[in-house]
């Protein structure tokens, strides 16, 4: 992340969980809902819905905490992209449509989107998703569009208790540090999140009970089988010219061996396999004795033969 | 008069035509999505359509050989039983002489083999893996996360992108000695993409235990 991208500030401690910040998303990106009766089924949890789609691109997470004496509480988050420095969705995605906007960003560009899913398996946070209506990638993408009009982004806006802010990166993490800061005596667990995660996230988070608390990973990174799939495409296209460059040596040496010639035949009665009507040895080792070696032989015998000639005449 | 010996029957032939060409597609149409860069390169609309394509492509190559068991059966039970036959010392010594021979074919005299080389078998044992790993994983694929956890659709497409990186080597050596590219194995493509048949010099040449067997029982020999 450069100095000159812009950054949401998450306060976990100010968050009401009013779904404000939900519902602004939703309005200014103009992604419908479910209006029908049982279109939304209660799930024992008071977020709603329970998982974002290609339809929600944020929701606020409600974590329960470990009861604590005759009290409930809960530890309120933010589930949309992170907007990582590293981010593994623009590694995987094929089309280029995953990109990083100007102000260090995270968006699709829904018209090169093919919706192959491969930024859906490789998020870490499981953030981008499959929007059926359109077959394609879905996700926050910071409000570009405000944020280039001079705006902050809808659920910035749309945030009545200040638990979300935007601005400079920098600036929105020494906000975050300073806040860690002031309520380190009331919530001794507190974490700042996003500083350094996957390269530096373009949400910092201050999250009062601890990321585990909160439902995120310690030490978020991809998937096992994201990090190992940039090895395949250089192992496949080395392994791929590997084996052309043997072909092609194997080319160069079969086109001498002039297979064609032979005119094999076989007798089942006789059990003979005949080459050019000549028996061939069944026995014939694997190695064919080269010409020289064969010419060097016929003298050996030959020479034999004349010593055994002269032995016997003698 | 020339005998011939009948090796692979329409089905099988028809089975392999549809699987070489669709395999070839496959490959070409998976090329962009499995090297990032050359999707990028080639943007995104040919990429749509390469896409669907795949897509398209992968279904014929899943329904394909379903088709060709219930249609016969026989053809797969009979090359399953001959890629796990029991090797003998023909088969050891042809695997061993085998990346002598491949580049001076002159100089060795490859030993008698069965309907299928032992080095053939163990390429093809791979082969027939390969296609299961791109069936399975593809299908899934296919179905998308909306309907299978994100984590089983990772999974596919790591194993789906394995099997493209060990099947874009393989299939380089398949095509070598399948298409008769190797000058001693020239006359072989028309076994799988021809009439099925052999000719008893060749059939005794590449899987001498095979040709004697059929030339003694001379169920599947014709003189033309």
């Amino acid at each position: 992340m450069t100095t000159s991208n812009g950054a949401i500030f998450f306060d976990g401690s100010k968050c009401t969980g009013c779904k404000g910040c939900q519902a602004g998303c939703k309005q200014w990106n103009m992604l419908p809902a479910p209006l029908d009766y049982g279109d939304a089924p209660f799930t024992g949890s008071w977020e709603n819905p329970p998982a974002n789609t290609g339809d929600v691109w944020l929701r606020v997470t409600f974590n329960e905490l470990e009861p604590a004496a005759g009290s409930v509480g809960m530890a309120l988050g933010r589930d949309a992209c992170k907007h990582c420095g590293d981010a593994p969705c623009i590694t995987v995605c094929p089309s280029g449509a995953m990109h990083r906007t100007n102000m260090g960003a995270v968006a699709i560009d829904a018209d090169k989107c093919i919706g192959c899913e491969y930024c859906v398996a490789a998020c870490p946070f499981h953030v981008p998703k499959l929007c059926v209506r359109e077959h394609k990638s879905r996700k926050c993408s910071m409000c570009v569009d405000r944020i280039d009009a001079g705006r902050s982004p809808a659920c910035v806006k749309s945030c009545p208790g200040r638990a979300l802010q935007f601005g400079g990166r920098n600036e929105m993490v020494m906000l975050a540090q300073n806040r860690a800061l002031a309520i380190r005596n009331q919530y001794p667990d507190v974490q700042v999140y996003g500083v350094n995660e996957m390269g530096g996230m373009g949400v910092i988070a201050v999250l009062p009970y601890g990321a585990k608390a909160h439902g995120l990973p310690l030490t978020p990174e991809p998937p096992l089988v994201t990090r190992l799939q940039g090895v395949l495409p250089v192992i496949g296209g080395v392994g791929a010219l590997g084996a052309v460059g043997v072909v092609s040596l194997a080319l160069l040496g079969g086109r001498g061996s002039q297979y064609g010639n032979e005119q094999y035949t076989y007798d089942p009665v006789t059990r003979i396999t005949c080459d050019g009507g000549k028996p061939m040895d069944p026995d014939a080792p694997i190695v064919k004795v080269g010409l020289k070696d064969a010419v060097k032989d016929e003298v050996k015998s030959g020479e034999k033969k004349v010593e055994s000639e002269v032995s016997k005449n003698d | 008069m020339t005998k011939y010996i009948k090796r692979h029957d329409f089905w099988a032939r028809l089975v392999h035509w549809v699987y070489a060409v669709c395999g070839l597609l496959l490959l070409f149409t998976g090329l962009f999505l499995f090297f990032p860069g050359l999707g990028k390169l080639v943007g995104a609309g040919f990429l749509v359509g390469t896409t669907s394509a795949h897509k398209v492509l992968g279904i014929i190559f899943v329904v394909v050989p379903i088709l060709g068991y219930l249609i016969k059966p026989s053809n797969l039970t009979h090359a399953f039983k001959n890629l796990f036959a029991r090797w003998d010392k023909d088969d050891v010594d042809f695997m061993k002489f085998f990346p002598l021979y491949l580049f001076n074919p002159k100089k060795y005299h490859m030993p008698k083999q069965h309907y299928i080389k032992s080095g053939q078998r163990a390429s093809d044992i791979v082969m027939y893996l390969l296609i299961f790993a791109f069936m399975m994983t593809g299908v899934l694929m296919l179905l998308g996360t909306t309907i299978i956890p994100t984590w089983l659709f990772a999974a596919a497409k790591f194993i789906h992108q394995i099997a493209t990186a060990v099947f874009m080597i393989l299939i380089v050596v398949h095509i070598f000695l399948g298409a008769g590219i190797f000058q001693p194995y020239r006359r072989l493509p028309r076994v799988m993409f021809g009439d099925g048949y052999v000719s008893e010099s060749d059939a005794l040449y590449h899987w001498g235990h095979w040709a004697e067997k059929e030339l003694a029982s001379g169920e599947n020999v014709v003189e033309k």
